[in-house]
């Protein structure tokens, strides 16, 4: 009898689960850009993602001038001369995990997912696929993921003379250490 | 006397190539302090507009283009009651502010530099914190926040 209403109450929940929307305000993408003269770093912990489990859609968005580089130079370049975030503040993707069915979040367990979408920066907006780690421990959801953009593709200009200095291909690591549900 | 002229001609000279490399090393130093800068300790900034956390919030809710343009890139004093402090093990701290009739917030990221200073915060406080306005998601998002001291009365 225990083991029924056990059950039962585990299929409620998973149904409840599966109609939910996953999201947080507290990821944080991190780029990095590995040149001969320098390696440069900068992080926004502050990315806002939606998740909506039954369809597989995911959404992040963030704000350009959220990216904290160590200093100040750099935080003003990248601001002003080549991402222009007066005039675009925001950097947003728009996509949907492949297979999504397929995560189980009843079971403790880590699946690689690709997510198909549209990257938005700088004003221009790009197809892209991008792999990704989800992780389910004790009913909680986090994910990661690694990819490499190029500044080229979003018009995004870097002057010759530092050009030792900036590397045209830039790695990007997303981390949401924790995806709470969205309760209205 | 052309010896003597080419004597005259060479001091001159030199110090030519001395105020010339004295320049040069000066350029050099001003080009090291520039690139080592430092982002600002906000306490040390003016702010360039004082406004509620309500009023900051709707003003974003309205019209975002216009809120962008007055407060974008500004640092901005914001007057509020803290409605929920996140705290990830000390290693970064967010205060945001806000009343219970509004979903969004004012998201205010501290200076981690000045993390001490935290610990007393609690909900419900009122309180004024300082931060450079980087714009709007779900919350206004506020950067490198520092507590701006109350008068006392």
């Amino acid at each position: 009898m225990k083991i029924k209403i056990l059950f039962f109450i585990l299929l409620l929940s998973n149904v409840a689960k599966s109609q939910q929307k996953l999201y947080t305000k507290n990821g944080s993408i991190t780029f990095t850009s590995k040149a001969p003269v320098q390696t440069i770093e900068a992080v926004n912990n502050k990315v806002l993602s939606v998740w909506e489990t039954a369809t597989g859609n995911i959404e992040f968005s963030l704000l350009i001038k959220g990216f904290q580089f160590p200093k100040a130079l750099m935080q003003e370049h990248f601001n002003e001369n080549y991402l222009e975030s007066d005039k675009f503040p925001k950097a947003t993707f728009k996509g949907v995990i492949e297979n999504s069915k397929n995560i189980l979040f009843t079971n403790d367990n880590v699946i690689n997912v690709k997510v198909n979408g549209l990257l938005t920066m700088h004003g221009i907006s790009k197809q892209i696929t991008i792999p990704a780690a989800i992780k389910i421990k004790n009913g909680e959801v986090s994910a990661m993921s690694n990819f490499i953009i190029s500044l080229d593709d979003y018009a995004i200009k870097i002057p010759s003379v530092v050009s030792e200095s900036i590397n045209k291909k830039i790695n990007v690591q997303i981390s949401i250490p924790l995806f709470k549900p969205l309760t209205k | 006397m052309p010896e003597e002229s080419t004597v005259i001609n060479m001091m001159g000279k030199r110090k030519y190539i001395l105020v010339f490399v004295v320049l040069i090393l000066l350029a050099v130093l001003y080009g090291i302090k520039e690139y080592n800068r430092k982002p600002t300790d906000l306490s040390k900034v003016n702010p360039e507009a004082t406004i509620s956390a309500v009023a900051l919030i709707t003003s974003f809710k309205e019209n975002e283009a216009t809120a962008n343009k007055t407060f974008l890139g500004k640092t901005v004093l914001v007057n509020g009651i803290i409605s929920e402090i996140d705290n990830e093990n000390d290693t970064l701290v967010n205060v945001y502010l806000g009343d219970s009739t509004l979903l969004e917030k004012v998201s205010c990221s501290m200076d981690m530099t000045k993390s001490e200073e935290y610990k007393k915060l609690k909900q419900g406080q009122q309180i004024s914190i300082k931060g450079f306005c980087t714009g709007y998601l779900q919350d206004v998002e506020l950067n490198r926040c520092v507590i701006f001291p109350q008068k006392n009365k």
